[in-house]
């Protein structure tokens, strides 16, 4: 008894100190001349003086791995895929599953923390007390895996403050355009963000499950025709990753290209017969539509999905949407994929002036054939550099006295107009998510619920 | 499942509270000392309850991998510490780069840090370099000229492992400068292209990209900066990318105006590569203001084609993907992981891969979560000493500021709790003489196993065991013949030796003739309450328990255990370092005798069940 109240006692003027220099780092120090006063004061270490010059993090939390960096780098330092691990931990290869009711909240967050916990002390060498934090998200994410996020970072990493920017605003901001279609091909989704004058549509955003976990589990069907023992999941995905092209053109009839193609993939040796089958299951997970043409509404094929984000839009936003379509995320690497989709999306809008596939919306012009080379595709460096871009130069804006010294990172503010973009008829109860303060998250508990209960545009408004 | 090892014994943290416990918002964890920490009345009468948490791996640790806290005594996870980096090092070179001195005064080593820019603080700058194909260190070599002498000064690299040798490669890499590889390394990744005119993929002009578009967004701040010196009294958010659409059409006329007015002399200054600020990105920055009239709009619509952007390369695309398409195999390929391990660029092809940097090591101060006092501590100073004068230039000093492996502090588990080991006894009666690890349990055959705790303490310990007499989920059927024993003080002795030499003679005496025909407590002659003790030692202490599976097939054996150690603590001698001296005395006016007492749970797995 006698041990452990001394131990409670000692730890509570533990915390009251610790609490104290929280209190006093976190009154946020307007200009960089304030930051000075700190100095005298014993109680601060150097991190956190710093903390206003240091650069933020950067995570991208994707279902399928984590890319973390410091803003200003081109690239981020890791990129982890989630896989098994030795000790049978981790046991999955997803971090979430699509539908979150099947996806225990605990496993995420013992899973997300173990591997923060290598991001910052194996990859990034770094504390994060002394740090903001940056977080990626896709539109589509769930509330209470932003929530989870956000509470394994301030709890365990002691990151000052963490902010979300949406992921397709920053692969456009990656590409050096304004406006932009972005389609992120993901794992568990594929989604189609419209963004116009740095604004993100989110009423139009529109998405489907034609994604890599689709086109895993095809090509697994597929390899396991070849073998006896069903193919893991490890080689799959390399199959996925190195053999896999696709072609411009539907390559059916044209046999000049029957390659045979001996994969051994940790221990398993395939024998593909044609290059076809490399080909094919991309067609038909991102492209093909239903044999009856009644795809579930979760699962249009990218053309399609692309057609109706874009009856959403408002008329004068179509063309400069078209001639800026930004393909990113994992499976968008395939090679020819990019030109296939673009190829098909043409295909499609063109065809789709006709009114027979599609419905055709009201006010939806119809596409000529002088639309089709409009439709064109731009370059991105992806989500993570856009954001390592904005972030750094918004950073260095603020540094360097820009702002006129007032207010605190300025990322609030992309997230402001973001959020409140939404000039094209969405309701207005957009919450504005801007910087979520690690003091106010922990110690609020109100605020730590609705902050991030901005309620996204109803999938299928 | 990956393959376990069986037996196999985790110990349990008591921090691995369910998240949706939002009760608990400052320090989650400790400050409530749930089940195995101290309430530690004597009398444990008061039912024991399996955590919840005893399932979930996350909260099961080797008692290796466990540190403790000698103020809260409890022990700690990796999870219910923080950790702070202290220092760091290339774990091939072990050159220090940066170190974090133990107070407060740590000017020069933050300096030596910032010094190393960004992203390569996190990698060696030197020579140490990894083979591109099996991540092991690469070897330099110098090439030898033709007549056999060594001065051209060029070298190349070699994995000892794969023998992957960078002169073969398609590129030839030699290195001209035996020095710095790293930053040869780092040019050569950022301009593939201008080396291999056939190449193709996009990834590697990344880096120009990356910089172009830096500079690009660059200036476009650079135009808010005028902007905001002109409208200094106003009061909107002053991004050139998000103002306030209310003073849009304010905006409008003065970003304009200054805009206008320092037009020519920025489209002077800039690169010609890279379009300058256009009266059409202005109108475009501020977009769809309200004071904007659709015919600017709709010009801001035709001129919004020209911003920078950059169109996919069809033809490089399509070249790639007829390239993939005929392969015929995919050695040319890299792996995933391959691709993944270069920071630098994504290589599309074997031939691509270039040799990758050595990620830098942290050494890291851990401290307890809940009452901040540090756990763990390595010692940094032998790099004080050797380079004190020079930190900033320590890159170059080499061997002088190499990395320390000593701890200053280090308070780890094994120091305080017992460890346990688990043994199968065979019995000839029943089971098989066959290890039932392999070849597994057979339903409702009575396994005896031997549990031995060794006491790491210098003062004998009250050992209490505790166990659900059916486990949780399959209820097999779990007895400890003996939950509670004493064990001896972990002192030096010699005649200790003799002791686990007898201890290996009467194990291979058992293994011989089987459980079944010993007296399991008579030969210790201690009679009742040692029943089931099979032998004792200095420090150690070895029980029975018995296992009797059900008939649940193909499961596996989870014996949940309770271990709770009660000692009586003396602080006044030379064991003071354990506790600090106020709290014992006071203490010692409060109780007659400092009496401790921790406990912890643990997971005993011990096999499988046949199917």
């Amino acid at each position: 008894m006698a041990t452990s109240e001394r131990g409670r006692e000692t730890s509570e003027h533990l915390r009251d100190i610790a609490g104290l220099r929280r209190q006093l780092s976190s009154s946020s120090p307007s200009t960089p001349g304030a930051t000075a006063s700190f100095a005298s004061s014993p109680l601060l270490s150097p991190s956190t003086r710093q903390q206003h010059t240091d650069p933020p993090l950067i995570l991208d939390i994707g279902a399928r791995g984590i890319r973390a960096g410091i803003a200003g780098a081109e690239r981020p330092i890791c990129e982890i895929p989630i896989a098994p691990d030795r000790n049978g931990r981790i046991q999955n290869h997803v971090l979430w599953d699509l539908d979150m009711r099947n996806t225990k909240m605990e496993d995420v967050h013992d899973i997300l923390q173990a591997i923060l916990r290598d991001v910052y002390y194996k990859y990034l060498l770094l504390d994060g007390k002394s740090r903001k934090v940056v977080i990626l998200e896709n539109p589509m994410m769930s509330v209470q895996l932003k929530k989870l996020i956000a509470f394994v970072l301030f709890n365990y990493f002691q990151s000052i403050s963490v902010t979300y920017m949406l992921s397709p605003v920053c692969s456009m901001l990656a590409a050096g355009a304004r406006t932009a279609l972005v389609v992120d091909i993901g794992w568990h989704e594929t989604t189609v963000t419209p963004i116009y004058d740095y604004k993100p549509i989110l009423s139009a955003v529109q998405s489907t499950t034609r994604a890599g976990k689709r086109l895993h589990d095809i090509v697994s069907g597929i390899l396991n025709e070849f073998t006896s023992v069903p193919p893991s999941f490890d080689e799959v995905e390399q199959f996925i990753g190195r053999a896999m092209y696709c072609s411009n053109i539907d390559t059916t009839t044209s046999s000049s290209s029957q390659q045979a193609f001996a994969v051994t993939l940790s221990g398993n040796t395939y024998y593909i017969p044609s290059s076809e089958t490399r080909c094919s299951p991309l067609v038909q997970c991102f492209v093909r539509r239903a044999e009856d043409n009644m795809d579930d509404i979760e699962c249009f094929p990218i053309p399609d999905l692309v057609a109706s984000c874009l009856s959403r839009l408002g008329i004068d936003t179509r063309a400069s949407m078209l001639s800026r379509i930004v393909f990113v995320g994992g499976c968008s690497n395939i090679p020819g994929l990019k030109l296939r989709l673009l190829e098909e999306v043409r295909n499609c809008l063109v065809s789709s002036s006709s009114g027979k596939d599609v419905e055709p919306p009201k006010n939806f012009r119809p596409w000529t054939i002088t639309d089709r080379s409009r439709i064109k595709a731009i370059t991105s460096l992806g989500a993570w550099s856009g954001a390592s871009l904005y972030v750094s130069r918004e950073r260095e804006y603020l540094l360097s006295g820009g702002a006129g010294g007032t207010g605190s990172l300025a990322i609030r503010r992309i997230r402001a107009e973001t959020a409140s973009g939404t000039s094209h008829g969405t309701s207005s109860s957009f919450r504005i998510l801007g910087e979520v303060e690690r003091d106010k998250f922990l110690l609020d508990k109100v605020y730590a619920d609705n902050i991030f209960d901005w309620t996204v545009p109803a999938k299928y408004a | 499942m990956t393959s376990t090892q069986y037996p196999s014994l985790r110990i349990h943290c008591p921090c691995a509270e369910p998240v949706t416990d939002d009760d608990d918002q400052e320090e989650p964890e400790p400050d409530s000392p749930s089940k195995p920490a101290p309430p530690p009345t004597p009398e444990t009468t008061t039912k024991l309850e399996l955590p919840p948490s005893l399932d979930n791996p996350f909260a099961l640790h080797t008692l290796n991998s466990l540190y403790f806290c000698d103020v809260c005594m409890v022990l700690r996870c990796e999870r219910c510490v923080v950790e702070e980096v202290v220092q760091i090092y290339c774990p091939a070179c072990l050159h220090v780069y940066s170190a974090d001195t133990a107070g407060g005064a740590n000017e020069a080593s933050k300096v030596t840090r910032k010094g190393v820019r960004g992203d390569d603080v996190t990698f060696c700058s030197r020579n140490c370099l990894q083979c591109p194909l099996c991540f092991t260190n690469l070897i330099m070599l110098s090439q030898s000229t033709s007549d056999g002498s060594e001065a051209s000064g060029t070298v190349y690299l070699q994995c000892p492992h794969c023998s992957w040798d960078s002169r073969y490669q398609p590129r030839n890499l030699t290195f001209s400068k035996h020095s710095s590889l790293y930053q040869q390394v780092r040019k050569l990744s950022g301009n593939t292209k201008a080396d291999e005119a056939s190449d193709t993929t996009t990834t590697t002009t990344a880096t120009s990209r990356f910089a172009a578009l830096s500079s690009f967004y660059q200036q476009l701040y650079e135009s808010l900066d005028a902007e905001e010196e002109e409208s200094n009294a106003h009061s909107a958010p002053p991004s050139p990318l998000f103002s306030k659409r209310a003073n849009r059409s304010l905006e409008t006329i003065r970003f304009m105006k200054s805009h206008y007015s320092k037009q020519g002399g920025a489209a002077a200054s800039s690169s010609p590569s890279l379009p300058a600020v256009t009266p059409a990105s202005v109108l475009g920055t501020l977009g769809r203001a309200g004071g904007v009239s659709s015919q600017k709009a709709r010009e801001y619509g035709e001129k919004e084609k020209e911003r920078y952007v950059e169109y996919i390369d069809e033809e490089a695309e399509e070249e790639e993907a007829l390239r993939v398409r005929d392969v015929t195999t995919l050695d040319f390929t890299p792996t995933l992981s391959q691709r993944l391990a270069n920071p630098f660029f994504r290589p599309a092809r074997t031939s691509d891969l270039l040799p990758l940097p050595t990620r830098l090591r942290a050494r890291r101060a851990k401290r307890c979560r809940a009452c901040r006092h540090i756990l763990v501590r390595p010692d940094v100073s032998s790099r004080k000493v050797s380079s004190s004068s020079s930190s900033a230039s320590s890159m170059a000093t080499g061997a002088a500021s190499t990395v320390a492996t000593a701890f200053r502090i280090n308070l780890l588990s094994k120091n305080y709790l017992p460890s346990l080991r688990i043994t199968y006894l065979p019995s000839t009666s029943h089971a098989p003489a066959s290890s039932p690890y392999q070849a597994g349990f057979i339903p409702h055959v009575t396994y005896t196993f031997v549990l031995t705790l060794f006491n790491p303490l210098y003062e004998p310990v009250k050992i209490t065991l505790a166990s659900p007499p059916r486990t949780p989920r399959h209820s097999h059927l779990v007895t400890f013949l003996t939950p509670l024993f004493e064990i001896g003080p972990n002192i030096e002795d010699d005649w200790d030796l003799q002791a686990l030499a007898s201890l290996r003679r009467k194990f291979s005496e058992l293994k011989r003739t089987g459980t079944a025909n010993i007296p399991l407590s008579q030969e210790s002659g201690r009679g009742g309450p040692n029943l089931g003790i099979i032998d004792r030692g200095r420090n150690w202490t070895s029980v029975i328990f018995e296992v009797v599976p059900a008939d649940a097939r193909g499961s596996e054996i989870v014996v949940p255990l309770f271990v709770s150690v009660a000692y009586e603590a003396e602080v006044e001698k030379d064991f003071t370092a354990r506790g600090d001296g106020i709290g014992g005395t006071r203490d010692g006016g409060l109780f007659d005798k400092e009496q401790r007492e921790l406990a912890f749970w643990s997971v005993l797995r011990i096999g499988k069940v046949i199917q």
